[in-house]
């Protein structure tokens, strides 16, 4: 308990580095990934002037909006999840030490950033719901 | 490697203390502090000498220069905005011609965003950055040098369009068609992208130090929850700026290259698409928009809780707020184009992202108020200009969530609505930070006081004038003025809001010589300032002001989050072993947490890095005169001036100095530097070629069929591909061979990299002399970005290869002799990096079209 590797070992079962750096770097490339490929597919959906792209309908392309969307909230909502989890944890387990008090800190980070991300991402799943792909508002 | 001898670092874990609460107070200092300052000293200080003056490496020098210069450029844009104010003062004046108001309005507009707002708050970075981590200077100072003369000279190429009465004219975003040679066919728009690329050049450069220095050279202890705000916020910035600077970049050379080569990536005729400049320019422009504010907002939350006298309230929910604002500022450009026809889902995400971005805001400002409010607030002039900017803040960042939503943008686009919402956001999150900066840390740099009844004055007309002079514009906007006209008729109704805005900016601008006049009078007769003249708690005030050359006798250790508020002494060093006085010598600690990792030897000063900016920035006159002979004797020039600052001289030093040894730890040589830098230097050059394949895709999108000729021959392109992966095997096993002591294997596949590289650029050349007898670069949009994109990538390779012929060529083969190799170990990587973005390459330029034309 008291020599330096075990202190480290410990600390990896409560948030190992992989799990923090998950909770940290997905939902951003969650929030990223759901923006480009949504604009993407409606840009390239609405391209010839008319709302489908190869065997897919109008449909079919909110769909797949709305597919992207979904999958890009459930891995944030992972990371959140893995965050709050160490966050817990952590707070519980390792109170006042230096390599605990970082660590805590990341998944205190990872939280912050998964649940305004998971916000971010809703709001902007939401149009597959609501309007029309190739739509024009004049 | 790093031994360890009793007691070691981690040892502290053992008893759950905080870093560093040192117990070693009866070992005995080695040496006697008279001694330490005397030859950090001579080590440190620059000669009082014309040379010194062009080669000083100093951060604090290049600092205060950066401020100097960007405050210059300020005033230079101040002047015009008041010239365009009188000529709109009243209705059909004949002040300034429609062409002299163009040109005006445009150098106001690039003058205050690129060369003022951005630049000032580097001024501000270099001088306070290492000062707050506790290090001696950047990370690499003599890229520190060259970041500024490089913004210096670009800024004097830009204004010396002025005196060709052919300054840039097209406004600051410089849309195309109306700056293509057509409707602009004088010098203006080359001025205004060549002087940006040699911009972007300047801020990448920043970009990489601030990133390295912050992850890098942090005082031991300082772990990232315990860094100070203004690290984040600027960490941040530096980031944007190196995933935005390359779309920035590329749209100029395009814009280059259409007005003086030929080629057509903006020509609809030709199957250019006049929208490409948009996305690309606006790509850059609104993360642009962050990274002029955000570093402001760090220096609020740096000196707020001061004023305050607690520490600042939510520090995580600040720290979070400010890495999500540079985020999803990444993803909100479109909103510059809601206007130009896109389908509304496309569009729905950007909007939903430019609102979503005002939360974070409101979370730095809940912050601030919260830290006033609970706190016990002395209301000093800087106090005062945070006040200001948190007031206009607001009313900016309100505006601004307003024109996220589609239908009002479009009412609005184009009026005075939008100026008076920029100015309320870059006047009030910008010019309104910095005034408190200078106030709060002017007496850090200068050793003096400013004047506190003067500053006030200063702060009120500045506040109430900024506020008469753009109020009245968000109803000028209401009422349907456009901006960018020169003048307007007598019955359009406009005339009383217009000379209210006139008497503003006037008022506006009496405050800001008021302040001038504090500066002169502080310098002459300002009281002294003292080490923390506002009871202060970030490890800069621990030091004199001005601050000694080598700033810390005694590298500090840090124990919370509030250095100067606590009980722990950050400078005790009873062993003297934190004076790292064999050199230029500082700490480098672990990035997570702070420990200490290795001691950075800085470089001597040097005047490698003005030579090259001035090479650099006259191969862009050259390319103005379109002297190709000129700019090529440039290029290599600028390339030689390269391997003289890259040659090795510090291996005689790192021999000299051998391990340091810090609390307890042996600490050898850090040599993980120089590969952060090379490796942000591939992030920026990966951006540079995804807005490339960007603009492929982009152009191909909107033509009827792509490619608009004859898709260029498969096998040959595979041959190509394979000669790359066959370098880069090779480099990999010599390196490898190299870790095992087999120096002549190492060597052999080195040589073996460059010649096939050579061999690469070879059947490049014959694929181009095939190619070109159908296609050239100027036919049109196709030709243009294929030639770009693949001689692109050849000059990248060029470079690699210079850089293995480097390698090879340096003394005694000295990387190749010593572990861990970081010369060629860097090289290489850049070598893989180039030889990755030709598997992108192959894909998309000449696989796919053959995939297409089959299905």
């Amino acid at each position: 308990m008291n020599d330096p590797g075990s202190v480290r070992a410990r600390l990896g079962t409560l948030a190992s580095p992989r799990r923090l750096a998950f909770a940290v770097i997905a939902p951003p490339l969650a929030w990223a990934a759901q923006g480009l490929l949504g604009w993407y597919f409606a840009a390239r959906a609405c391209r010839t002037g008319g709302p489908g792209w190869g065997p897919l309908s109008s449909g079919g392309v909110r769909l797949l909006l709305l597919t992207v969307s979904v999958a890009a909230f459930a891995v944030t909502v992972a990371a959140l999840a893995a965050a709050r989890r160490d966050m817990r944890r952590l707070a519980q387990k390792t109170p006042g030490t230096p390599l605990g008090e970082s660590a805590g800190y990341l998944a205190t980070v990872g939280v912050l950033i998964g649940t305004a991300l998971a916000i971010g991402i809703f709001w902007a799943g939401l149009p597959a719901l609501l309007v029309d792909v190739c739509g024009e508002m004049r | 490697m790093r031994g360890r001898a009793a007691p070691t670092f981690l040892d502290e874990l053992r008893t759950n203390r905080i870093f560093y609460e040192m117990t070693t107070a009866a070992v005995p200092a080695v040496s006697t502090e008279p001694d330490i300052h005397e030859r950090l000293n001579s080590i440190w200080e620059t000669p009082k000498t014309l040379w010194g003056w062009f080669a000083t490496v100093d951060h604090k020098q290049v600092g205060i220069r950066y401020l100097a210069t960007a405050f210059l450029f300020l005033l230079i844009g101040g002047v015009e905005a008041l010239l365009l104010r009188i000529q709109l003062a009243a209705p059909d004046q004949g002040v300034l011609s429609p062409e002299a108001y163009n040109q005006i309005f445009s150098l106001h507009g690039i003058t205050m965003i690129f060369w003022y707002a951005a630049p000032i708050l580097s001024g501000f970075g270099n001088y306070l950055v290492p000062l707050m981590l506790g290090a001696r200077d950047m990370a690499f100072p003599r890229l520190n040098a060259f970041s500024y003369w490089v913004f210096l000279f670009s800024g004097l190429f830009l204004y010396g369009s002025l005196f060709l009465l052919q300054a840039p004219h097209a406004g600051w975003f410089a849309y195309v068609p109306l700056t293509n040679n057509r409707f602009s066919p004088g010098f203006n728009m080359d001025f205004f992208a060549l002087s940006l690329i040699l911009f972007t050049i300047s801020q990448t450069a920043g970009a990489i130090n601030f990133i390295v220095t912050i992850l890098r050279l942090r005082a031991p202890g300082m772990a990232l929850h315990r860094m100070p705000l203004f690290m984040y916020s600027t960490g941040t910035t530096a980031v944007l700026s190196l995933l935005s600077m390359p779309a920035l970049l590329v749209a100029c050379i395009f814009l280059e290259l259409d007005r003086q080569w030929g080629t057509h990536f903006f020509d609809v005729a030709r199957g250019g698409d006049t929208l490409l400049w948009q996305q690309a320019f606006w790509f850059f422009g609104h993360p642009w928009v962050y990274i002029i504010f955000l570093p402001a907002t760090g220096m609020i939350s740096m000196l707020l809780p001061v004023f305050a006298r607690r520490p600042i309230v939510g520090y995580t929910y600040v720290a979070v707020a400010t890495m999500l604002t540079g985020l999803v500022g990444m993803g909100v450009w479109v909103h510059h184009m809601f206007a130009v026809g896109m389908g509304q889902m496309a569009m729905s995400f950007f909007s939903a992202a430019s609102m979503t971005i005002s939360v974070f805001s409101a979370v730095q400002v809940f912050a601030w108020i919260g830290t006033l409010w609970s706190g016990r607030p002395v209301l000093k002039t800087p106090l005062l200009f945070a006040l200001g900017f948190i007031a206009s803040f607001a009313i900016g960042g309100l505006n601004g969530v307003v024109t996220a939503v589609v239908p009002f943008d479009w009412q609005v686009h184009d009026t005075y609505f939008v100026v008076s919402h920029l100015h309320y956001v870059l006047i009030g999150a910008n010019v309104f930070p910095v005034f408190a900066g200078f106030y709060y840390w002017l007496p850090k740099m200068t050793g003096r006081m400013l004047g506190e009844r003067l500053g006030a004055w200063s702060f009120w007309l500045m506040f109430i004038g900024f506020n008469v002079a753009f109020f009245p514009m968000q109803m000028l906007g209401l009422l349907g003025m456009r901006r960018r006209v020169y003048t307007y008729e007598a019955g359009s109704g406009w005339t009383g809001l217009n000379q209210l805005a006139t008497a503003g900016a006037f008022l506006l601008a009496v405050g800001i010589l008021l302040s001038i006049i504090n500066l002169f009078q502080s310098r002459r007769r300002g009281e002294p300032a003292g080490p923390d003249p506002w009871r202060a708690d970030s490890l800069e005030w621990s030091t004199g002001s001005p601050p000694e050359h080598y700033a810390f006798a005694h590298i500090p250790t840090v124990a919370s989050r509030h250095p100067l508020w606590d009980d722990h002494d950050e400078e005790a060093d009873p062993r003297g072993e934190r004076a790292l006085d064999q050199g230029r010598l500082t700490l480098a600690t672990s990035w997570l947490d702070g420990r200490p990792a290795a001691y950075s030897r800085m470089p001597e000063d040097t005047a490698t890095p003005f030579v090259l900016a001035l090479l650099l920035s006259s191969f862009c006159i050259a390319l103005l005169l379109k002297s190709l002979w000129m700019a090529g004797a440039l290029l290599l020039g600028s390339l030689a001036t390269l391997a003289i600052w890259l040659w090795p001289k510090m291996e005689k030093a790192r021999e000299k100095i051998g391990e340091v040894v810090v609390d307890g730890l042996r600490l050898g040589w850090d040599e993980r530097r120089g590969t952060g830098g090379m490796v942000l230097l591939i992030v920026s050059e990966a951006l540079l070629f995804v807005v490339l394949f960007f603009a492929y895709y982009y152009l191909g999108a909107g033509a009827p069929r792509w490619p608009l000729d004859e898709p260029p021959k498969l096998p040959l392109a595979l041959t190509m591909l394979a000669v790359l992966l066959a370098s880069s095997a090779v480099l990999h096993w010599g390196e490898r061979g190299l870790r095992h002591g087999r120096r002549g294997r190492a060597r052999g596949a080195v040589l073996a990299a460059i010649l096939l590289g050579a061999d690469f650029l070879v059947l490049q050349a014959l694929e181009y002399r095939d190619h070109l007898k159908s296609l050239l670069p100027t036919s049109d949009a196709y030709g243009s970005i294929f030639y770009t994109i693949t001689s692109f990538h050849a000059a990248h390779l060029v470079f690699g290869v210079l850089a293995l012929v480097f390698v090879l060529l340096l003394p005694r083969l000295e990387p190749l002799e010593r572990p861990p190799h970081r010369p060629l170990h860097n090289a290489a990587l850049y070598w893989h990096f180039v030889d990755f973005v030709w598997i992108f390459i192959v894909g998309l330029l000449y696989v796919a079209p053959h995939l297409k034309g089959k299905g």
